[in-house]
This record gives C-alpha cells, structure tokens and sequence, in this order.
C-alpha cells in the first residue's frame, strides 16, 4: 500500500535528526509521534505507516504505541483538548464527577469533539498532579482541583476566547482563607 | 520490504554447565540457562503455560505459570521466565503455587466469553483443560464482560475472536520472531487490548496459519476449519506435506473419511513445528470433485470410463507395439520413492528403455551428482548463509523461516540477486563470481570476529551493505557456511567456493530443488544418465540385471528431448506430469486431474495422492519421510506404485515387490543410498536415511545418526493406531451407532474403540483426565514422541500424559496389491 506523503519534508528531517541523536535510533519513535501530532494535530494510520517507513519498522509496531499512549491522537481533535486524569487518586477524588459534568456541559461523550471543533474530551493516566486531584489538562497545561465550579470558570474563560486560561505552567493554589 | 524491531538474538547454542535443582522434591540436572518450566518439562511434572511456547522467547505475560521458588524475595516466580539456578527448590503444587494459579485463572477468565460450545478449540483448548486441572472453580466477578463483535475476519484465512483472546501475545511474537514481517500486533490498552493488524490492512502473511495453530485458546480460527469438526471426532496419521521439497512434518486429521485439516508435526531436523499456508491449506484438491476416479480409455477418439482392466490391457498392448528405444516415462515430482522404483523397473527392467526422466531443474549435472549437501538444521548453526539464484519466500517457505532463525542467531546473510530475504541480507552482492574472486583475494588468515551486537539490515536502523570484501569476510568468519540456491543454478562455482571454505556436514550447500520429491525420484534412478543411488549405469547393470531379471543401461533421452516440441518417441508414460509439447503416438497418463495433458492421452490412469497411500518421499536434504495411509484411494483410484506393477503384470511380469514395504525393502537391498532400508526402521530413533553422503564422497554409507535427533510419527507410523489424540470419553460414542465401512488397512473406528478401551485401566498415575489425550502407540517397546516433540504434537500447549502401549499389528504398509471390484 502507497503510504500517503503525510509528513512534510521539513518534518522528515526533523525526525531524522532525532534518530541519529539516540544511539539506538528507534528510540526516537515516541519523539517522532509528538512532533508528528505537534505539525498535524493527530496522528493518522498513513503517517504511522510513514513513520514506520522511516524507522525500518513494521507498520503495526507504531500502532501499538500510539494507541497504548493516551497522549497520541487517533482521531482528529478540537482546539482544546480536555485531558481527564483517570487514575487512583484522581479517581479517589472524584474523577467521575469531573467527567460526568464537563460530559453535560460540553454535550459529548468522553472519546468526542464537539460540534464547534473547540473542545474533544479524553481521558488520561495518572499526570502526575496527585496533590491537586482531580485534575486535568487542557493540551498541555494543568488544571487542579476541578470542582463544579472551577470547571465551569473554565469553560468559560476557554469560550469566551481567553486561551492563555490556565496560565502555562502555573500550578493553581486555591485562594488562602482569611 | 518490511523490517523489525530488534529482538533478543537466540543462543547459538554453546557449551553450557550444568545446574541441579529440586522440583517438587524431585532432583534434576539441566543446563544452565534452561527455564523452569523446561527444566519441570524433563521431570515430566507439568506446568500449565499460555505465553510460553518453546519456539517463542519467554514474556511471562499471563502468569498461569506461576510456582513457588524457596528463598526468594518473591516467591511465587514464573516458571516460563525464570532461569534455573543451583540448588533452587521449586514447588509447583503447594499451596502457595495453587493460590496464586488459581487467582491468574480466575482473573484470565473475567472476560472469557466461555462459549466453549461454539468454539473450534473446545477439546483441544488449554483455557478449557488448565481451568479444569488448575481453577478454582468459581468467580468472584460478577460485572458485565467486554463484548467485541464476534468473528472479524483479519486474513484470508484467519479469523479473529476478541472475547477469547488472553493476551498471551504467542500470534504476535510469531510475526515478529519467526515470520519476521508486518503481522498481528496488541491495539490499545489494559481492558481494551485487542489483536490486530495495522488498521486497514489484511492479515495475509504466508504464514499467517501457525498463529491460529499456537493461539491456545480459540481466539484465532482458520477459515477452512471453522465449524468443521470437534477434535475428538478426529483421527490423526502422520504425514509429510508434499508442497515442496523442504518436507515439512505434518498430522493429517481426518473426519469421517475426509481431511479436515493438516497441522504440523513438530520436527526440529526439518520444520521447527511450522507450515505454511500453502501446505498447511493446500489439502483441498483431495477431495475435489475434479479428481478422476475411473480409467479414461480413448474410443473413437474419446475418452470414455473403463474398467481397470481394460485399460490396462489397453495400456500394456500400446506400449507394447512400439522398440523399447521409442518408449519413454516422465514423472512428476509429487511421485514416490516407490512409485519412482517401480517406474525405473518399469522402463529399464521390462521394457528395455533408458529414456525415463522427471521433471528437474536446468542445471542438472550430468557428470555427477550434488556434492557437499547441507541438512536444513545446519541454517540454524551457520555463521553465513549465501541465498544465491533462488527465492526460497516463493518456493520453499519452510526454508525462508529456517533462514531467518539462522539470521536471528547468528548467521549474516548475503543475497546475490533479487528475492523475498533481500531486505534482510546483510550484504547484497552482484554475483557469485565477484565473491568468490573477493574471498579469494582475501589475507589468509583473515578473520573477523562476530561483533554483535549491532543494529542488523531488519532491525530499526541497521542496513545492508554492498561491500563485497566485507562480504567475503563474512564467509571467512567459519566454516559453518550454507549455500542456499535453485536447481537451475549452476553447482560448479559454489562446489568450488565451499570447498575453499572447508564446509563440512550439516552446512554446505542447499540446493531447493523443485518438487515435492525431486531428490528421491533421482535417488530412485528416475534419470536417464544415472542407475538409482546416483550408480553409473554399466556399474549398477549386473546388480539389477540379476534382480529385475534385465536392465537397460544405456543412455536415454532426457526430461527436455522428452517433452519438448522435437519430442522423438512413439509412445510414453507419463506420471503426474503435466509438460508435453509434442504428444507421441500412444500416450498414458498416470495423474489426480485431468490435466491439458491427460484430455490428449489413449489411457488415462485415476492416481492416489498422498494422502490415500502410505509411502515415503526424501526431501531437499536427503531426509527420506514416511506419510501414512490416512484416506482410503478415491474412487478406483490407486496409489501410482500400484498401477505400475499391474501394468508391469499386463505386460507379462508379475514382480514379487506386491506391498509399498516390500517395494521399500527391494530399495535397502538394491539402492546403495538406502542401504539395508526398511519400514521398520521408521519406528527407531536413528530411523531417517541420509541419502546425500555426509562428507561429499559419494557412495560411502550414511553417516552414523546416532546421537542427531530425529522426529519420528508418534507411534510405528503405518501401523493401524492413531499416533495421537484418541479422545477417553469418545470411546463408547464409538462404540455406538453406524460406521462407514472400514477401509483396507485403516483400523476401523469400533476396532480403535475395543482397543483403546481395553488398555484404559493400564494407565495410571495419574489417571487420565476427562477431556485428556492419551496416546496409542504400536508394537511393545515402539518408543513414544519425546517430550519436546509431544508438546508441540498436540495443539499449542504442553500437555503431557502417560502413553499406554497398545498392541495393534494392523499394517496397511503390508497390504498386497488388492483386487480392484471391476465394474
Ligand atoms: S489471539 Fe490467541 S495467540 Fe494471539 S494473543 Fe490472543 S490468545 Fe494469544
Ligand atoms: S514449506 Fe514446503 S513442505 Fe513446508 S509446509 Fe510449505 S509447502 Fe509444505
Ligand atoms: S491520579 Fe490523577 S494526577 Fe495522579
Ligand atoms: S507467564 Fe509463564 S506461561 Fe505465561
């Protein structure tokens, strides 16, 4: 099967450099996959296939990996990918409750975008964000203790356009009592 | 191409000291580096496994194989993925082992769907036997099971139950080790795990059969077997397919008279426990309603149905009419050592015609025969394998997968010219002759080590290189050097270059030669230049003069004077061969089908296959092979050998060699290839000929074979017992109700029943278990499959049983020439 010229010369070379800076260039592959869904937003059956060209792997090993790994998309997804820590502690906290509300709010299932394109709802393993459960990211930043409310302020913020919400890198402290 | 992620690379094998251990406060001595599990294996104490497998590297992924190891700091140990270590006390059975088996059986069975009813494995499935020996017996679990659409098919051949997969992972260390290709794969993760191949594509590996054999439940299923019997209905008879000359063991498993399925029949020497899916599927064509059941005679210029007899007589009288240097006899490969003696008898004894040939390759010496030849074993210990002129991926599947052992080892690969293993040479060179003129050029002593390990051409990263010194380096590195290449190659420069190398026996060269039994017809003397065993024809002239009573030993014509379009012959036979350009004035035709050929023919002669015979065939490297009888002959179809002596006795002869195991014997006492050769010599460990010299001198008796193992048919191989799988609860089920008539020579069903039932009460420790095989073995000391052999024998998993002897003298092997019911 023709594998479809999905991944853009300059890209190409990018994983390349990558390969040739480990010293066993598979290692790469993980790499390869997040730059892949950096430049395309998802990572399709055909770049998989392309990147396992280039790694001299069988197609079905990346696939494996992409879809063991929850951070890689199968599918297209919204501008704000909403990042729903699944595991012990968060679960422990309330994790349901998080996905219930944001499944109400946003009229979607857990796996699906919405209709818009803004928001895909996904769930994730343990982000390591334990002490601020439940969490969750929205693409690559955190968002703790996602109360009711906190997730409504969210929402919002993200539709009324402010998409620097949350700042990047900034944990959240809740507000000191007086 | 496709390549792989790089894997472990397998022990060459080595010198390795001993380590003693207990196991169940037994004490046993194995080799370091060996598993527990093996190690429980020699012991004969069973360790349920669903991962393992002895020809896949250990994962320790299902856990059902957990025992308790004394002084460890976890105790409860992988049997399948723990080395064995000095003075290591190992309990499988205690209380610790059954706990903690019976949670991992527990938890397997969550999301089991147990439609055991519907399932192709019921029978024969290691969930079903291990949940029976090692469960607990109830679930704690209570909640919803996963549900996935129940049949998807993956392949052509192969579909794929999700519900009954455990994620044992067998089917994809299969593609990835051993097949070495795009294949199955795990897809998601946790409970959402399934197997699959690459989203969109099919599962269409040659090979793709050996997954559904190892999967040990029943999640993978063939299309040809789905639905079709139970295991217990089967009867099994050893076999050899005859899709090529790599001779590939199998069990034939007949249900009620018809093939429902071919498996394979472990045998390290020649197949590793693999088919592929052409001789694994390819039993179609038995039961195909194309085949002739009845002489065709042509009246009036059309062939019409006749009896035997008159065809014969028909037969007889036409080659009759015509000197003995204008008859001539061209086989098919597919032919047997008995069919091909017979034809040689036929030709050079009777009719007094050297023109008799088969279908062969090009580059047939006429001078002398192969020297130097390899055994298939020998890929797996060769420090280069050179694959030159031929595509073994296309013609001889079982020697592309050998190969590729040999590459996952430690062999480095050098391809000349263009083929399925290109992608994974090491070194791709443009000719024969530049190598040898590099190897030749090379210091004397050079030699490089191995320097392992590096990325190879099918591992991420690696490549090959097209550096011919380097190349000749490789072939430097040891003697241990295969050639791998067609019969239309020429043999003299790789003779040259492999002496030079100082090949020496089981590497050497390899020559694919075309058909199933290309080897033995030349071993049978089915050559125009050669007497049988590669004798010169003057030489072997009073040796068979005496026997066959006369011996042509002139010259004849060959295979392409024969059947090319300048074709000088009057009248001819022609034995599964369907390559004739010019048709001689009187033609028979010996054949399954009715072939372009055969419509032309005056006499066409209704063929057994090899199925519905017993007889044997030497494959590719010499290995001379039993296949039983397993089918009663289609219609009034008879085995080829069978025709030939009533041909022979039409034409005024009646030969005294009226069984397949007298023909056999006649070949022991005439064939020095097969010195002293008898069926019964199928029965012991050293039982295999080597008909191709071991050291390159042809005409020196075959090595000594003690000491290399050999696989033999379960039980005395044409014997009338089943060699396995008689299910115990079947019996009375046997014993009632109709049977179809009982064929010459196959034991009847109700007579197997009486048998086995008989010996029940023998077998003890411990007792069988409902659901358990037991194994009917002939004769009183006929020796039963080693464990290894066993445990592959019988489905995927490792089942090990006491093998009760049974008596049964039944051969078919010694059933005359039998009268044929003239219509
Ligand atoms: S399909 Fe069969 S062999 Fe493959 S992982 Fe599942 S159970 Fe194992
Ligand atoms: S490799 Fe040849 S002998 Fe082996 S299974 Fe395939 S066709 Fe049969
Ligand atoms: S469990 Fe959710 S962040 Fe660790
Ligand atoms: S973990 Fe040992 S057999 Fe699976």
């Amino acid at each position: 099967m023709p594998t479809q010229e999905l991944l853009s010369p300059k890209l190409q070379e990018r994983i390349k450099e990558l390969m040739a800076s480990y010293p066993k260039p598979q290692s790469a592959i993980l790499m390869a996959l997040h730059l892949i869904q950096e430049e395309l937003g998802w990572v399709p059956e055909p770049a998989q296939a392309q990147v396992a060209e280039l790694f001299g792997m069988p197609p079905q090993d990346v696939t494996t990996l992409v879809s063991f790994y929850y951070m890689y998309h199968r599918k297209p997804v919204g501008r704000y990918v909403l990042k729903v820590c699944k595991s012990i502690s968060c679960y422990l906290c309330g994790s349901q409750n998080v996905i219930d509300h944001l499944e109400k709010k946003l009229d979607i299932k857990m796996g699906e975008t919405t209709a818009d394109g803004q928001f895909s709802l996904v769930g994730s393993e343990c982000l390591a964000a334990c002490t601020g459960a439940p969490c969750l990211q929205v693409n690559d930043r955190f968002y703790e203790n996602c109360s009711q409310e906190r997730l409504d302020e969210l929402l919002s913020r993200l539709r009324g356009g402010d998409s620097h919400f949350p700042p990047a890198n900034v944990s959240w402290q809740p507000p000191k009592e007086s | 191409m496709l390549q792989s992620r790089p894997r472990r690379q397998e022990n060459g094998g080595g010198l390795m000291s001993d380590v003693t251990l207990t196991i169940d406060g037994q004490p046993v001595t194995v080799a370091k580096g060996t598993l527990i599990v093996e190690a429980a294996r020699k012991l004969g104490i069973e360790i349920p496994v669903y991962c393992y497998h002895p020809k896949l590297a250990p994962v320790g992924a299902c856990r059902v194989c957990v025992v308790d190891v004394e002084n460890q700091r976890r105790p409860i140990m992988p049997a399948c993925a723990t080395e064995v270590m000095e003075g290591m006390v190992v309990h499988t059975r205690n209380a610790a082992a059954t706990r903690a088996r019976e949670g991992v059986i527990e938890l397997l069975l969550i999301n089991h769907p147990l439609d055991c009813p519907v399932c192709d494995r019921a029978g024969e499935c290691d969930l079903q036997d291990f949940t029976l020996r090692y469960g607990h017996g109830q679930s704690r679990f209570t909640e919803t099971k996963r549900h996935f659409e129940k049949s998807k098919q993956i392949g052509k051949e192969v579909i794929l139950d999700r519900e009954r997969c455990i994620m044992c992972m067998r089917c994809v260390r299969f593609c990835d080790e051993v097949a070495m290709e795009e294949g199955l794969t795990i897809i998601e993760r946790g409970t959402k795990s399934e197997i699959g191949p690459f989203p969109g594509r099919s599962f269409d590996s040659q090979f793709s059969g050996n997954t559904v054999e190892i999967c040990p439940v029943g999640a993978l299923t063939s299309r040809s077997y789905r639905f079709k019997s139970r295991p217990w209905e089967l009867q099994n008879y050893a076999s050899v397919c005859n899709g090529c000359a790599t001779g590939c063991n199998l069990t034939v498993d007949v249900r009620y008279y018809e093939v429902a399925r071919f498996r394979s029949r472990c045998n390290d020497a020649i197949d590793d426990g693999w088919l592929c899916d052409r001789g694994r599927y390819g039993y179609k064509f038995i039961s195909s309603p194309e085949r002739l059941k009845k002489p065709l005679v042509r009246k009036d210029g059309q062939l019409v149905e006749a009896t035997w007899a008159e065809a014969l007589e028909v037969a007889a009288a036409g080659l009759k009419k015509f000197p003995a240097d204008k008859v001539g006899a061209v086989a098919g490969p597919r032919l047997s050592n008995e069919g091909g003696w017979l034809l040689t008898r036929l030709m050079r004894g009777l009719l007094g015609s050297p023109n008799l040939d088969h279908r062969r390759g090009l580059a047939f010496r006429e001078g002398e025969p192969l020297k130097l030849t390899a055994k298939i074993e020998g890929l797996d210990t060769a420090t280069a394998i050179v694959v030159v002129g031929c595509d073994p991926t296309r013609t001889n599947p079982g020697i592309d997968l050998r190969i590729k052992k040999g590459l996952r080892r430690q062999a480095e690969l050098i391809c000349i010219g263009e083929n399925g293993l290109s992608g994974y040479a090491d070194y791709r060179v443009g000719s024969l002759a530049e190598l040898s003129e590099a190897y030749a050029n090379l210091p004397e002593e050079e030699k490089k080590g191995l320097n392992y390990p590096r990325p190879r051409p099918w591992e991420a990263g690696g490549s090959t290189s097209t550096d011919l010194e380097k190349a000749a380096k490789v072939l430097k590195k040891s003697n241990r050097v295969v050639f791998v290449f067609s019969e239309d190659h020429p043999v003299e420069g790789l003779e040259a270059l492999a002496e030079q190398i100082g090949v020496e026996a089981p590497h050497g060269l390899l020559m694919l030669v075309a058909g199933a039994n290309s080897v033995g017809l030349r071993e049978m003397g089915v050559l125009p230049v050669f007497a049988p065993g590669w004798q010169k024809l003057a030489e072997a002239k009073e040796a068979y003069s005496t026997a066959w009573g006369a011996f042509a030993s002139g010259e004849g014509a060959d295979y392409a004077a024969m059947t090319g379009s300048s074709n000088p012959l009057q009248a001819m036979v022609l034995v599964a061969e369907d390559k004739l350009e010019k048709k001689p004035e009187f033609l028979v035709v010996l054949d399954l089908f009715s072939s372009a050929i055969a419509k032309q023919a005056d006499v066409v002669l209704p063929a057994s296959s090899f199925v519905e015979q017993v007889m044997t065939m030497t494959n590719l490297d010499g290995t001379v092979q039993l296949c039983r009888q397993a089918l009663p002959p289609l219609g009034e179809s008879l085995p080829d050998w069978q025709i030939l002596y009533r041909l022979a006795e039409k034409l005024g002869q009646k030969w005294d060699t009226d069984t397949a195991a007298k023909i056999f014997a006649q070949i022991g006492s005439l064939n020095p290839l097969y010195p002293a050769a008898s069926y019964n010599d199928f029965q012991t460990e050293a039982a295999v000929h080597w008909s191709y010299p071991q050291q390159g001198k042809i005409g020196t008796p075959r090595a000594d074979l003690s000491g290399i193992p050999v696989h033999r048919p379960d039980a005395a191989p044409w014997m009338g017992a089943p060699d396995t799988g008689s299910k115990v609860e079947r019996v009375s089920r046997l014993l009632a109700g109709d049977q179809p008539p009982a064929v010459p020579g196959q034991l009847d069903p109700r007579q197997m029943a009486t048998r086995l039932s008989l010996v029940l009460p023998v077998v003890q420790d411990p007792p069988p278990v409902p659901g358990s095989r037991i194994t009917a073995s002939a004769g009183p000391q006929a020796p039963g499959p080693s464990p290894a052999n066993r445990y592959h024998a019988i489905g995927g998993g490792a089942r090990e049983l006491p093998l009760p002897a049974v008596q049964i003298k039944q051969t078919e092997a010694e059933q005359p020439v039998q009268e044929v019911t003239e219509a």
